[in-house]
């Protein structure tokens, strides 16, 4: 899907806006980026999980990805 | 009459039966995930899963009275970590505002509290909702409480709110064991909070340490319904009893161990109680690898190790604190261990029937 923002976390809340159950799933109460949870911009981790303040262009493209682990 | 077994455990929830004598398992719920609690709210027929993915935080989920289908609904979350609070837990690490276990989950009151529950929370924030978990308030002056910055992680990381008691005589009135951190009471719906602790010890320690309310480790606490002046803690280092309300506590031995994480009341005889002992503390397993119940019919004075039914030899069965429970007849009793071994008795604890013996690690049985 596509979303406006200049930064990872307008694109978020962009997302979380059509999809507000989505919300909780990536941040936690905090709106930190939940730690077993990657977001990459154009194939790279973005640095402030806390705020997620990364740039983001008007073409680039937004991965959130979660990590596998445990049995 | 309750009929059915739920069994939380690390791949599902399941549903267990009895069919043609013998009990099995019938049902299966949220297969693959990590359901850590199950609750049915006997006013009005609702039921509720808790869920730790792990990955993606505590869910919680909720399905009507008859209905097949669960629903996800809002899960108890912390207010926005005030900028610059400076907030650490008693060992001295700082504290994550975010649910990281709902730890317990009860109904809050009779009919005219329909709807009302209360979850208790790692990292200690006990939560309330007054419509069926749609939202959650968390209780600020006990999340506020300037004692709660000596609250640790025992066992677990981070310190964690395991056992809430609604006093069946007073809505307003609720208890909530603390893992390490006492035993918190409110009379007006929690507005003010009082540990209420005094007489829990640990064996060993400093002795500062050893009776200080702030510090004990309840593993789980459960109030008599017949007679709420009566209460029962699972301790980490023993059993504990009150006969006052939960103001003050003394001490109860068993054999073959008096450590162990649950505990259960019978339902109509305050007197009446269960246990599942192990070997204190660093071990945790059965004494001798033989797995028993403990029970007393007489407030404590003495106890009847029962074994009948259950392994004998190298078990090794670890019983969580939600891993027993009783049903409302006080007849019947179910167990699920971490080997993912579960048993029921019809007869109180006398003999044991087993469900299963290749269920996942079980977190929580309840009777509904």
């Amino acid at each position: 899907m596509s979303a406006e923002g200049g930064t990872v976390r307008l694109v978020l809340d962009k997302v979380f806006a059509l999809h507000p159950r989505l919300e909780t799933y990536v941040l936690d109460d905090q709106r930190v980026v939940r730690k077993h949870m990657r977001i990459l911009v154009d194939g790279l981790a973005i640095s402030d999980l806390e705020k997620q303040s990364d740039a983001v262009s008007p073409d680039a493209e937004v991965w959130v990805m979660q990590a596998l682990s445990g049995g | 009459m309750q009929k059915t077994v739920m069994i939380s455990t690390r791949k599902g929830l399941f549903e267990a039966t009895r069919s043609r004598g013998s009990w099995k398992v019938s049902d299966q719920h949220f297969l693959g995930d990590n359901v850590t609690l199950m609750m049915r709210d006997a006013r009005d027929g609702t039921d509720y899963a808790t869920l730790n993915h792990g990955h993606f935080g505590i869910k919680l989920h909720r399905r009507d009275k008859g209905k097949k289908k669960w629903v996800e609904i809002a899960s108890p979350k912390y207010p926005e970590k005030p900028d610059g609070l400076v907030d650490k837990d008693g060992w001295g690490k700082d504290v994550t505002w975010s649910t990281q276990l709902i730890w317990a989950l009860e109904c809050g009151g009779g009919p005219k509290a329909k709807g009302t529950l209360w979850a208790g929370t790692m990292p200690g924030g006990l939560f309330k909702s007054e419509d069926r978990g749609a939202t959650w308030q968390l209780m600020e002056n006990l999340w506020r409480h300037p004692d709660r910055n000596k609250w640790l992680g025992g066992g677990a990381d981070i310190p964690g709110i395991h056992s809430i008691c609604v006093d069946p005589r007073d809505a307003n009135t609720v208890r909530v064991a603390v893992s390490c951190g006492g035993m918190w009471r409110t009379e007006d719906g929690g507005t003010s909070w009082a540990q209420s602790a005094h007489g829990m010890k640990f064996d060993n320690g400093p002795k500062s340490e050893i009776e200080s309310p702030d510090g004990q480790d309840p593993h789980m606490m459960v109030q008599s319904p017949s007679d709420p002046t009566k209460l029962w803690v699972q301790h980490h280092a023993s059993i504990f009893k009150s006969v006052n309300d939960g103001v003050t506590w003394t001490e109860v031995k068993a054999k073959p161990s008096s450590f162990g994480f649950g505990v259960v009341v019978h339902p109509k005889d305050p007197d009446t109680a269960w246990f599942v002992p192990g070997i204190k503390d660093e071990k945790r397993i059965p004494v001798d690898g033989a797995l028993v119940v403990t029970r007393t019919r007489d407030g404590g004075k003495t106890f009847r190790v029962l074994k009948k039914g259950l392994p004998q030899k190298h078990a090794y069965d670890v019983v969580f604190r939600h891993g027993l429970a009783i049903d409302d007849t006080g007849e019947k009793l179910a167990m699920g261990s971490t080997t993912g071994n579960v048993w029921v008795s019809e007869n109180g604890g006398d003999e044991w029937m087993q469900v299963s013996s290749t269920l996942p690690q079980v977190y929580a049985v309840r009777w509904v």
